[in-house]
């Protein structure tokens, strides 16, 4: 359109320069013509004149025929669409005027040849009218010519300005018209890209794979459609590699599945909020069907899984472990421990836990039978035992035997070997009774001091016999020292650790002494005895050593003394631990007990 | 009646002999008297007869056990101010406490471990004594 807009326009002007221009050229002809019409009526009576002086002259009839010739091209010249309007007329004028002062020049030559004079004046006059006429007229011509051209000129010059607003106007409609192409064309264009790039938009944000691009798109032959098609062709792409790359995974998933489906074990992996990622078989089966968490889970067993202590054990990167946990009927060894993965500027990240829950129940009751087969055994030897022991007290008390060297020496051995018999068989009860669970703690008020020495009342027997010093230190400051725990348990620590001490003393003495602290009642059991070295400390309280202490003490306890004492206090809330000792000067055990006492169970 | 420690009467109660035969001989040679029973319901009839200053009694016996002597011998007024100590070797390996606790709640003034030196046994039954 606007293309047909400009030629028209282009058109319509050049036509217009081209008409003005023949206009003028045409106008500007006749003027000449007019001029040599005037001229050549002039001349041809000028000639005619000179005839009449001399008719035979023959230069004369030549210029005569020239004449002729020339006033006839004159007017044949004259164009004729130049009269117009007002001069309309002139032109039939002229050109009767140049035919009647043809025909009276002929007449008169004529007359002239004959030597008829007679008419010359006459027709001379006749001439000299009619060129005077032809002379008038084109005269006139080129005047009114003259006044039409001016205005022809500001015509043509009003022409040309409106030509040039055209051209102007032509401009600013092709300027306009391309702006509008180039807006629509920009549309036909940017529609087709957002389109684009609203599929990328939806496959980028996890819209499914088989976005495509639409075949109108497609088949656009621009470059918006090659676009389309390597947008299309990239989706195909992604899609490929996903699939391959979800494969990879899914194997990957399936060999780690079928690894933890192989443990012998309930696996749980979970998340930093106890979200279970993944389960084997076994954690699936254990898992509550109506609520499958952890945390429903944990409420399952017996003692049950307390989450938020597994929480804050996750996040301080320690485990977590029952040893044993009731689940229904079976036994399970419960643990946790965090999944800690190196992350960035060498800082560990914990990005979960795994949780593993290991069937005991077979273990666990193969371990009862023995244990009850080992207790009902060694309850058995508990009474001849006894009774072993007495009467060979009996027979040191004897006069007769303890008046005879050889026989105190050798009942003194007896008495040593029943004794120790006897406390591994007790120590050896109380570590089944205490590992089994069987032992139950009675709670009640206690005056831990007033209880100390009743025990060293007991005792005082034996530290007489070794002449030792045994006293209890207690600070006035002190106050109130009754503890809601478990008599007995604390009495049996009392007299073990007190006797330990005594036993391994031999000159100085015994001290224990109470200190109080912001939540604890410390009870410290000093000795000046022969210490224990540091390789021997790290094994004090470990029953799996106990077997080397045993062996050790080849006159003394089981050693399984410390071990089920630590024991007790624990189950109290409380501890025990080697505060200090050296070779040669001593030990110090401390035995904490909360002050707020134990919870009952 | 002279009741200082060592003139106190005794009763020691245990289906065992051997136990009894042991802890009589060294009760008598420090100077008590002692007479002895073989079950509980032996136990309650001596006790009503001789009224011993103490019992020192077995728990798991035949006939009838320490526990429910204690209890018969509290519900008689006659004997319930006897005070009364048992002499356990932990009779129920699968329970070992339960009788303790019964015997104590039930009114029992201690218990002592059989396999004790007999010193400390002494020391403990004057301990009692003078409570």
């Amino acid at each position: 359109m606007i293309i047909a807009i400009v030629v028209i326009s282009g058109t319509f002007l050049i036509l217009f320069q081209n008409y003005a221009e023949n206009y003028y050229q045409m106008f500007t002809a006749n003027v000449i013509n007019e001029y040599q019409l005037g001229d050549s009526a002039a001349q041809l009576t000028k000639t005619y004149s000179s005839l009449l002086q001399n008719i035979n002259d023959p230069g004369l009839l030549a210029q005569y025929q020239t004449d002729l010739n020339a006033i006839n091209t004159a007017a044949s010249n004259l164009n004729q669409t130049a009269f117009s309007g007002e001069n309309a007329s002139d032109y039939e004028r002229l050109h009767n005027d140049v035919s009647l002062l043809e025909g009276y020049i002929a007449n008169g030559v004529a007359n002239t040849k004959q030597g008829d004079f007679s008419q010359s004046s006459n027709i001379l006059e006749q001439v000299a009218n009619t060129e005077n006429s032809i002379q008038q007229d084109t005269s006139n011509l080129i005047v009114s010519y003259v006044s039409n051209s001016e205005q022809e000129q500001k015509n043509v010059n009003a022409t040309e300005a409106l030509a040039r607003t055209i051209e102007t106007m032509t401009i600013i409609i092709m300027v306009i018209g391309i702006i509008l192409l180039a807006l629509l064309f920009s549309s036909r264009l940017s529609k087709p890209i957002m389109r684009l790039a609203a599929l990328a938009e939806t496959v980028s944000a996890g819209g499914p794979l088989t976005t495509h691009v639409n075949d109108d798109l497609m088949k656009m032959k621009n470059e918006v459609g090659s676009l389309a098609r390597s947008f299309n062709r990239m989706v195909l792409d992604v899609e490929k590699r996903i699939d391959t790359r979800t494969q990879e995974l899914q194997w990957e998933r399936a060999r780690l599945l079928a690894s933890i489906n192989s443990l012998p074990l309930g696996f749980l992996l979970l998340d930093t909020t106890g979200v279970i990622l993944l389960s084997n078989r076994i954690a699936q089966e254990l898992l509550p069907r109506e609520d499958a968490t952890l945390a429903s889970l944990g409420k399952l067993f017996v003692p049950a899984v307390d989450v938020s202590e597994f929480d804050r054990l996750m996040r301080t990167r320690q485990s977590y472990e029952l040893q044993e946990a009731k689940l229904g009927e079976r036994s399970f060894h419960v643990m946790a421990m965090p999944v800690v993965i190196p992350g960035a500027d060498e800082k560990d990240e914990t990005i979960g836990s795994v949780f593993l829950m290991e069937d005991i129940t077979k273990e666990k009751a193969l371990d009862e039978s023995k244990n009850a087969f080992l207790a009902i055994a060694a309850h058995e030897m508990r009474t001849p035992l006894t009774v072993i022991r007495g009467n060979t007290e009996l027979l040191l008390d004897e006069p007769s035997v303890s008046a005879n060297t050889g026989f105190k020496t050798q009942v003194e051995s007896i008495l040593r070997s029943t004794v120790r018999l006897l406390n591994i068989v007790n120590d050896f009860l109380d570590v089944q009774n205490l590992e089994g669970g069987r032992i139950s703690l009675k709670i009640e008020p206690v005056d831990v001091v007033a209880l100390l020495r009743d025990v060293m009342r007991d005792l005082s027997p034996l530290v007489q016999k070794k002449g030792l010093a045994f006293s209890v230190d207690v600070l006035p400051d002190l106050g109130a020292c009754i503890l809601n725990i478990d008599k007995y348990r604390l009495q049996q620590i009392y007299i073990n650790l007190i006797s330990n001490a005594i036993h391994y003393t031999e000159s100085g003495g015994v001290t224990i002494s109470f200190r109080k602290e912001e939540k604890y009642m410390k009870v410290l059991f000093g000795d000046t005895g022969i210490g224990i070295d540091l390789e021997e400390q790290s094994r004090l309280f470990k029953k799996f050593e106990t077997g080397r202490v045993f062996m050790q003490s080849k006159e003394y306890g089981s050693g399984l003394g410390l071990y089920i004492s630590r024991f007790l206090a624990h189950l109290m809330g409380g501890d025990l631990v080697l505060e200090k000792s050296e070779v040669g000067k001593g030990s110090v055990f401390c035995l904490t007990l909360p002050l707020e006492g134990v919870a009952k169970k | 009646m002279d009741t200082s420690p060592e003139q106190a009467l005794i009763l020691l109660v245990d289906d065992e002999a051997d136990i009894l035969s042991v802890y009589q001989a060294k009760l008598e040679k420090v100077g008590f008297r002692v007479v002895t029973a073989s079950d509980g319901a032996q136990a309650i009839q001596v006790a009503a007869e001789k009224h011993p200053d103490l019992i020192l009694m077995d728990m798991k016996m035949p006939v009838m056990d320490g526990i429910t002597a204690q209890s018969k011998l509290k519900e008689d007024p006659a004997t319930k101010d006897i005070k009364v100590v048992f002499l356990t070797a932990f009779s129920d390996p699968a329970n070992p406490e339960i009788d303790i606790r019964t015997a104590k709640e039930a009114g029992a003034l201690d218990f002592i471990k059989k396999g004790i030196g007999l010193d400390e046994f002494v020391t403990k039954v004057r301990g009692y004594l003078a409570k």
